[in-house]
């Protein structure tokens, strides 16, 4: 091997470091371009492939140049997204173009501007057709696959590891201990979280699962590895030997021994056209740019059981609930004095560490004194995993009788694990000022009395007493509108409303149509003439009378016709009515004329057979109309 | 004619001052007795032929009270307050029962307690002459300009009325689903008997029936909790019948 290759060897290899080392960091904010050509000799008749890619976060569009002899032509684009176990995210942005040639030669394509950087510039040797292209086969260059050997290999070496940090070798049952869980993942494997840290098994309970880890670096045996760490709450359910079940689903992207032609290509586009066959001469050299795979695996602690002791049964307290932890016991009363019947509120406090949901303390109860209330429980923690904290029991409590009462202690027991032993606290007996109430010294007779008639009749003037029973009485207590009745005594007022509305409309409108109050005038015109017809005949005035009779018979005709009644005459008539049913009312229309005109007096008998004729003619056009 | 005026008088007094069944007799002589267990027995008696009234259930919740069965007299106090709203003696007793139960009235917003001034049927008849009147008031708007003016401060009251009517009504809308928890159960998470329990409720103890469901109805309490509780352990206080 001669020198030049050697020295440009090393300085591959320092540049490489330096690039997997700036991989391994923290992404950068600015991206990274880089361009490809794959195979950087090929003969007229073939092509190649120009890869440009940016890794980071930001994509720009290759502006291509010119080459005189090359056609380079788009071919396609694609992006992917790598997620680092520090929750880095990395984008890879990747666009192909084809290259053919037009003759052969060697060409150069220079450096290409992708956004505000440039890539390096690019070697192509096209050579004439048929003449032998150095291939990917090349003996000096010759690829090592990957064996199944060399995968179980890789993964065994970057599996994370995961450790539980537990404060004592063993627990008790109903204990809760905090506990620190740590996955160590390999510097520079990139590792992807598939899902959240979770327990399995039901020896224990582990809380605070949920809670986002904290990431930090430690070394360990001379390896650098990213730690992820849990503060949880490890609580044991039985007692016996049992392992903690975790498990966290990763995925890791493991690079295997060997090289494929992308990465082939990416080291000719770093460090030289000709350098490939010195760079793969080197077989350190070659893993490094080995292939990657994504292997998803579950990442578990080591299975070592943990102790868990069952409680002791002697010296157990009669009063204990399953506390296990360290805890104090305090009591107050509030307001500190009172009234007869007025409530005060007891307050029992449990503080300390340990499993405070099974803290119960022995609640007061009624007395000759007292008369005590349910108690609620609210438990408030002080830190994030809830192991410490403290639990309030709030118990309102009435006093009976006027004087200084006394409220009894209160006790509460639990087991300490770190001594080992039962524990019982007590509370000091609550003194109490009372004051008479309204009603009296006692409130103590009032609530007396039992299932016994003589302890009822001693206790019968502290109730109101019976009423008299009055015949008053409901069949239902159900309400009202669930009644028929109450429904329809709603309805009513309504409907009688839109019935009464609807009516006084209608009669409005029917007095505001004209054609209507034109009817009705005329109607009125017609009893008017028929009464001066009337009149006349009395005075034995003919031509008044024949001039009342053809009005109304011109009114009566007017309305059915719906014409102007001046316009009705003897010539409308025989136009509308032609023939015989017209014939009277001419002849009517004609001795009227006569009577005005030339002063015909047919005499009074006469006249009422002319009123009955006209009267006919009336009521015939009624039927008719 | 007089005579029967007279009769009819006397008759209505009758009805109006005292009601002389046996049972009641029979019930309130036992009362006087001491023997508040028969009593009970006769005030029921009575209340299955006669139907409800405030004095009946008033007795009938003493009778219990005295007899050590503070959530039936509970019970029955409630339903009394529901024809006398304003009595003062039922309210005693009935505080009284609570005290003797262990169990608290319920607490009430300010909005609530004024709206329970007057009973649920109460608002609803108000609502309903309020209704009355409105319709009446907009004929009147139709008849003519005198009309008009007189229709004016009719519509004007009556839409008050009724708006009042009805917002105290629904205020007073849950208190249809009250019952009274009859004996110390557990509640729990679904409606069958091997569900598991979430809970307790006391006897006497006021609760709001909001759903049924096979023998099982589903219940919130005062304090906020609820659960499913067995058909029989809580009986609702606005009973179709005694």
């Amino acid at each position: 091997m001669q020198v030049g290759p050697r020295l440009l060897r090393r300085s591959a290899l320092l540049a490489l470091g330096l690039y997997l080392a700036g991989a391994a960091l923290p992404a950068p904010a600015a991206s990274r371009f880089t361009a490809t050509i794959d195979p950087p000799d090929f003969n007229v008749n073939e092509s190649a492939e120009l890869t440009i890619t940016a890794t980071g976060d930001e994509d720009a569009v290759p502006l291509i140049p010119r080459v005189p002899g090359l056609v380079i032509n788009p071919e396609g684009q694609s992006s992917s997204i790598v997620q680092q176990p520090n929750g880095t995210v990395r984008a890879i942005f990747s666009r192909t173009y084809r290259v053919t040639a037009t003759h052969e030669g060697n060409f150069t394509i220079p450096p290409i501007q992708v956004g505000s950087a440039t890539t390096v510039a690019l070697s192509v040797h096209v050579s004439a057709p048929g003449s032998p292209t150095p291939g990917p086969a090349a003996p000096q260059a010759q690829e090592r696959r990957s064996t199944p050997a060399d995968l179980a290999a890789a993964v065994r070496a970057a599996m994370p590891v995961m450790k539980v940090l537990l404060p004592r070798p063993h627990l008790y049952v109903g204990e809760l201990v905090p506990i620190q869980i740590k996955a160590y993942f390999h510097e520079g494997v990139s590792t992807q979280l598939d899902g959240p840290l979770a327990a399995v098994g039901d020896a224990f309970t582990v809380s605070g699962l949920d809670k986002r880890p904290t990431q930090t670096q430690e070394e360990v045996d001379g390896h650098l590895y990213t730690v992820l760490t849990w503060n949880s709450v490890l609580g044991a359910l039985k007692s016996g030997e049992y392992p903690l079940g975790l498990e966290l689903p990763v995925t890791l992207n493991i690079q295997l021994p060997g090289t494929d032609a992308d990465m082939a290509a990416r080291l000719r586009a770093l460090f030289g056209t000709n350098a490939r066959g010195a760079f793969l001469d080197d077989s350190d050299f070659g893993n490094l740019f080995g292939r990657v795979v994504q292997k998803s695996v579950t990442v578990k602690p080591e299975a070592t059981p943990i102790d868990v002791l069952p409680l002791p049964s002697a010296g157990r307290p009669a009063d204990f609930t399953g506390a296990v932890g360290q805890f104090q016991l305090r009591s107050e009363l509030t307001p500190s004095s009172g009234t007869v019947g007025d409530p005060l509120t007891y307050k029992l406090t449990v503080t300390g560490k340990g499993n405070l949901a099974r803290v119960s303390a022995a609640a007061l109860q009624d007395s000759a004194q007292w008369r005590a209330y349910h108690a609620e429980a609210k438990v408030t923690a002080d830190d994030e995993t809830g192991l410490q904290g403290l639990k309030t029991f709030s118990q309102p409590v009435v006093p009976l009788e006027a004087g200084q009462l006394s409220l009894p202690g209160a006790s509460f027991s639990y087991f300490d694990p770190e001594a080992a032993r039962y524990v019982t606290r007590t509370t000091a007996p609550i003194r109490v000022a009372v004051a008479p109430g309204a009603g009296g010294a006692s409130l103590a007779a009032t609530l007396q009395g039992g299932g016994a008639a003589p302890a009822a009749a001693a206790t019968a003037d502290a109730l109101a007493a019976d009423e008299v029973v009055t015949a008053e009485h409901r069949a239902s207590l159900e309400p009202l509108y669930r009644r028929p009745w109450f429904a329809a005594a709603a309805l009513t007022p309504v409907l009688l409303m839109l019935a009464t509305v609807s009516l006084i409309r209608r009669h409005r409108l029917r007095s505001a149509d004209p054609a209507l109050m034109l009817h009705a005038a005329r109607l009125a015109a017609v009893r008017i003439n028929l009464e001066s017809m009337a009149a006349a005949l009395n005075r034995g005035d003919a031509p008044a009378f024949f001039s009342a009779a053809r009005h109304a018979l011109q009114e009566k005709l007017a309305d059915l016709w719906q014409v102007p009644a001046a316009s009705v005459d003897a010539r409308l008539i025989a136009a509308k009515l032609p023939g015989p049913p017209g014939a009277q009312l001419r002849a009517i229309f004609a001795m009227a004329e006569k009577a005005t005109y030339a002063g015909m007096d047919p005499g009074s008998s006469a006249l009422q057979e002319w009123q009955r004729r006209v009267q006919a003619q009336l009521d015939q056009l009624e039927g008719g109309a | 004619m007089r005579a029967v005026l007279l009769a009819g008088l006397l008759a209505l007094a009758g009805h109006t001052v005292r009601a002389a069944e046996p049972a009641i007799v029979a019930a309130e002589g036992a009362a006087a007795a001491g023997d508040y267990r028969a009593a009970v027995q006769h005030y029921e008696q009575a209340l299955q032929s006669r139907g409800f009234s405030a004095p009946l259930l008033f007795n009938l919740g003493n009778a219990y009270l005295r007899l050590g069965q503070p959530a039936r007299a509970i019970l029955q106090y409630e339903r009394a307050l529901l024809l006398a709203p304003d009595s003062a003696v039922i309210e005693s007793n009935l505080a009284a029962a609570r005290q003797r139960a262990g169990v608290a009235a319920p607490a009430l917003s300010s909005w609530q307690a004024a709206a329970r001034h007057f009973s649920f049927d109460t608002y609803l008849w108000v609502g309903l002459v309020a209704l009355w009147v409105l319709c009446a008031a907009l004929v009147l708007v139709c008849l003519g300009r005198a009309a008009r003016r007189c229709a004016r401060p009719l519509i004007v009251a009556a839409a008050v009325m009724l708006c009042v009517s009805a917002d105290a009504a629904a205020l007073c809308w849950s208190d249809q689903y009250r019952a009274v928890v009859q004996e110390p159960t557990a509640t729990r998470l679904a409606p069958a008997a091997a569900a598991a329990a979430n809970g307790a409720v006391r006897a006497g103890e006021l609760v709001w029936i909001q759903d049924q469901y096979r023998g099982f109805d589903f219940v919130r309490a005062a304090d906020g909790h609820s659960g499913w509780l067995q058909a029989g352990s809580v009986t609702v206080i606005r009973a179709a019948h005694p």
